[in-house]
Parts: structure tokens; sequence; C-alpha cells
């Protein structure tokens, strides 16, 4: 795929996929609008979380034989709708050391569930690059078109047996 | 005797919500100068609200905060139903309580957890907090999910609810929706106490001196209720006036170092008296309103009636915590799905005041409503704003007594007494000062 990005992606199939973000924000509204386009889809075996609050919380969706993924926007950095995956059990992230809830994100979250030994079986982040996150605006078309690719490739999974299964 | 001289200066304040600074400078071994720094920009809601339909604050003020969204809710609907005398009871009632009850649970846990307790732990963010006893904030964060799903369930929405309108709601949950939530409020009440328990290990530093006098502690009190969303505002001074009362009461005044307005009692006699808002204030005015299960646990854990510590705000967070988990039982177990899920508010015309309780104190908020339903005029003092003079004060009274502290330290302290009050910037910056000249005479 010509504008994505991949680090150790993980091609178990989903158990479970939580998108964060902010309908009412542009580009943010990402993974909420992945998983209601997926909770259409009634992938069997697969459940949908849509997280619109703080993610503090992130960990205490998944249970720890769940395989995860979790779809949400990523900061503008000149590429909008670029797709960059990560895997959240061998990747680790850099959490400011002291912050405000305001900025408590999900590379938090995760090194908050690592800590806990909290982590799930499989952890795949599927950040996708925002162009604008205006208020009461629809997602920008670049984003538009990640979100179709983002579903494709989930139903492939879907459509995949999981390793062990 | 020192002498010292010190400049402490932190350009952002961490673990608060929003974006401040302070500023301390001591010549002499003398406290020259304090100042809490709120830059901010404002937020001009209470500009935009003119010219509103008055259904419209209800949603809008919500969005003036992400943590403490139901406050600014319950003010709203309170102050515009007050004009037409409209005031919901029973299942209205009860549920609006327990919409309140969601938000006390996941705005005090995030703020004892995550931005509190690292200060008494020696450590600097919730994340090595959960490195060190990784099974209390497990159950830290389902306590906290639990306040949110109670807003999810009451209020449409983990954030910013939607479900709210005046005169109640716009579609009351079914009984089966609420009994739901009692599975985890039996477990986020375990987490509850286990949380306070390790809170009360915790070593608090004093103020000496502090609010031997002249610091008023100002709350709600309402029947025989610990207060969310109604009552008269009190205090431990005998204040006790209705929420109307609140602008004749309050001075409010803008000062050059915060975009929030700072605020007093005494508005019109010329005498400033400093007063606070908040867990400590409630706690002080209300103790005896709370059911004897969170009595006894709070004897057990040494708290007193009268707490005047900043730093043991924690505990009454936990307390208020443990008591909004048992509160959200209660009207669970008592809920009937009322008849209407909202009462009509007709054509409010006039003037409306609300106070109700955040969870970082008292919210007032007043509503001007002209003869086409249009707000002409609107006033939002939240409970952040209001507690910049105490906060002040407190690092004032806790540098004099702690000059023998190196300036690292002394400036990790300071910011520790600002956590206290658990100021929630973004809600409090409120004016700019704006002048403009157009060069005509």
């Amino acid at each position: 795929m010509a504008n994505r990005d991949r680090t150790a992606a993980r091609a178990d199939r989903p158990s479970l996929l939580i998108g964060v973000g902010n309908r009412d924000r542009g580009d943010d509204a990402v993974g909420p609008i992945v998983c209601d386009i997926v909770d259409g889809l009634e992938t069997p075996g697969l459940r949908t979380v849509v997280l619109e609050s703080s993610v503090v919380d992130l960990s205490t969706y998944w249970e720890p034989d769940d395989r995860v993924v979790v779809v949400d926007a990523a900061s503008p950095r000149g590429r909008p709708g670029r797709i960059v995956e990560y895997d959240g059990l061998a990747d680790r992230f850099v959490v400011p050391a002291t912050t405000s809830t305001h900025s408590f994100d999900v590379a938090g979250a995760i090194e908050l569930a690592r800590v806990m030994d909290r982590l799930p079986a499989a952890l795949r982040i599927v950040a996708v690059e925002a162009e604008s996150f205006e208020f009461g605006a629809a997602p920008t078309p670049c984003v538009q078109d990640a979100i179709g690719e983002v579903v494709t490739e989930l139903s492939r999974l879907g459509a995949t047996p999981s390793a062990g299964s | 005797m020192t002498h010292k001289t010190v400049n402490l200066h932190v350009p952002t304040l961490t673990r608060v919500e929003g974006e401040g600074a302070m500023h301390v400078s001591v010549v002499d071994g003398r406290v020259d100068d304090v100042r809490l720094e709120i830059y901010e920009p404002p937020r001009f809601f209470e500009a935009f609200l003119r010219g509103r339909h008055f259904a419209e604050p209800v949603d809008i003020t919500a969005r003036i905060c992400g943590i403490c969204p139901v406050a600014y809710q319950m003010s709203a609907c309170h102050a515009i139903e007050s004009i037409v005398d409209v005031h919901p009871g029973g299942s209205i009632r009860e549920l609006r309580r327990l919409l309140y009850c969601g938000e006390w649970i996941e705005s005090h846990v995030l703020h004892m957890a995550f931005l509190h307790a690292p200060d008494f732990v020696g450590v600097d963010s919730g994340i090595e907090i959960a490195q060190l006893h990784p099974e209390l904030m497990v159950e830290v964060l389902h306590l906290k999910k639990t306040g949110n799903r109670i807003l999810e369930v009451v209020g449409g929405r983990p954030i910013h609810p939607v479900n709210v309108r005046l005169g109640g709601f716009y579609r009351a949950p079914s009984r089966a929706e609420l009994d739901a939530l009692l599975d985890d409020l039996a477990r986020a009440h375990e987490g509850a106490r286990q949380l306070l328990q390790w809170v009360s290990t915790f070593e608090f530093p004093s103020v000496p001196g502090r609010l031997a006098s002249d610091t008023e502690f100002v709350s709600l009190r309402h029947g025989a209720e610990y207060p969310f969303n109604e009552g008269r505002i009190v205090s431990n001074l005998g204040l006790d006036v209705d929420a109307a009362g609140f602008g004749s009461l309050v001075n409010e005044r803008q000062v050059s170092h915060s975009t929030a307005l700072h605020a007093s009692l005494g508005a019109g006699d010329g005498a400033r008296r400093q007063y606070q808002t908040g867990p400590l204030a409630r706690w002080m005015n209300n103790v005896d309103l709370l059911p004897e299960s969170i009595r006894s646990f709070a004897a057990e854990l040494g708290v007193g009636a009268v707490e005047t510590n900043p730093f043991r705000s924690i505990l009454v967070r936990g307390l208020e915590t443990l008591w909004a988990v048992e509160e959200a039982q209660r009207i669970i177990r008592g809920y009937r799905v009322p008849p209407a899920p909202f009462q009509e508010v007709v054509d409010p015309v006039g003037v409306g005041h609300g106070c109700t309780e955040a969870p970082r104190g008292i919210l007032y908020h007043r509503y001007e409503i002209a003869d086409d339903g249009r707000i002409s005029d609107a006033v939002i003092v939240p409970p952040t704003s209001q507690n910049q003079d105490a906060i002040e004060a407190d690092l004032r009274d806790f540098v004099a007594s702690h000059l023998d502290l190196d300036d690292h330290t002394l400036g990790h302290r300071c910011e520790q007494v600002i956590r206290n009050y658990d100021p929630c910037i973004s809600c409090a910056t409120h004016f700019l000062r704006f002048e403009i000249d157009r060069g005509e005479s």
C-alpha cells in the first residue's frame, strides 16, 4: 500500500477493535467511523468499542487473550491520510513524565497497561495521520480514503483464521 | 533568622488541568510576591451565550470542560428553570444526582491517582504509581470507568453528555440499563475503599498558620443530603444565602497576571474576605449529612469533621468518591422510570441563578433572558477561579514556613500546594483586557 508504514504489524484475526477519537472534530473521528463501518459488516468474533472520552482506562476494555486493534488519528506531519502501524507489544512509546490528563494519549495508556501487566495477547495500533481537527467538519478526503483502506485491511484480517485457531 | 532571597518561577505547571505558571519571590526572608499565573487564553463563553436561545446553555456550557460538563449542565438547568419556578422532583431529580455521581467519581479519581498522589509518593506520574501498585491501579481505572459508564448510560455519552435538557432528560434510562451498572458499582465500592486506605498512609505536609482566622469555607448545603445539585450557599463562618444572593456576595476582579477573574466575599462593603470552595468546604459544612458508613470509615482513616490542611483534600476527595458510589447504588436500587423524562420549561423571561457543586467546588450561573427567549446576559463563575486567592495565600504561607528547603524542593512543593485544589485552569479562564484605540477624538 502506497501510503502506509508498517512496523512489525501483526496479522492475527482481531477479536476487539477500539476506535479512539471525537466524532465532532474532523479527522479525529477516524477511529469511531472505522468502528461504525466494521460494526455494520458484522464480522463474527469481532467486538467494537468507541472511546470518545479519556483513554486513561483503555486497558480495562480488553481481556488478556484479546487480539486488539486500536485505530486513532495522529497529529499532522505533512502526509495526511498516511497510515502508520505499531505493534503495541513490541514497540515502546515515549510518554512525558509529567502531564495533565488532557494530554494523556493512547501511547500513555499502553505504557500504563504495560507496567500493570495488563497488555492483551496482541495489540496493533493503527494511526491515521490527520489533516484537520476542525469542529463539526467531516474527515478530509485523504483521511476518508485511509478509512476505506483500514476497513478493507480489517475485513481481510477478520476473514483470516488467527494463529492457533 | 534567615535572610534568604529566592525567585521561584515555574513556567508551566504540571499535573493540573490546563495551562498556568507560578511565580514566588522572597526578599530577605520575607515573601514579597506570589502569583498563580493563568495564561491560557480566555474562551468568551459568556459573550457568545448572549443572543442564544434559552434552551442552548445546557449544551453550550457543557463544552467548557471535559471533566466536569455535568456541573455546567446542572447549574445552567437550575438557573433557567428557576425563572419559571420549575423544580423537577422524583426520578428526574434522582437521575440528575446519579449523573453527578458519575462525574464526581471520574473526576476525583483521575485527580487523586494521576495528578495528586504522585506528589506524596515522590514520583512524577500515574504510570510510575502503576509500576509500584499495579493491582491498585487496575481498580482505580475500573473505578474511573464506572464513573464514565454512569455518564454514558444517563447522559448519553461518557463525556459532554447530550441527553440533558431543561426540565430533565431527552430520554430516561430503563430500569435494566441502570441495573446493569450495579455489578460495576459493587467492584467500584471496594476499589474506592482500597484507594482511600492507600491514600491515608501518605505523609501530609502542613501549612503552619494556615487559615487560622481569615479564610471562609464556602459550599452548598441542602436539606438532609450531601450537596450536588441544590442548596443554599453556606460557610463555616455563618454565611447562608440562596443562589440568587451569590452576585451580591461575591466580588470578582481582574488581576494582571491571570486570565481568570479572582473572587472574594464582601462585595459592596469595601472589605475583601478570602474564601475557598471545594471538597474541604463541602466536608466541613455537610459532614453530618453523610451516611454512617462514610463517617465511620473517615474516622477509621483519621479524617476529622473539620479538615483545613489543603494537602489532606485528597482524603476528602476519596471519601466523596466512596459516597458517590454508595449514592449511585442507592439511586439505582430505588429507581422508577419517570412518567415523562422532563418537565416543560415554558417561556422563561427574567433573571435566573443556579449554583451546584462541581468536583472542585461551587459553580455559579446567572442568565438574563429577554422577552424573545434570547439570552441578554450570562455570568459563569467556576470554582477554580474562586479558589485563586486561597491558592496564592497557601503559597505565601507555605513558602514563609519552608524557607529552609532548597529552591528545587521548594518549587516542587509549591506546585503541590496548587495541585491541592485540583485546579481546572481551562474552566477558569475568563476575561481578556481589551482596549482599542481607533484614533478617534
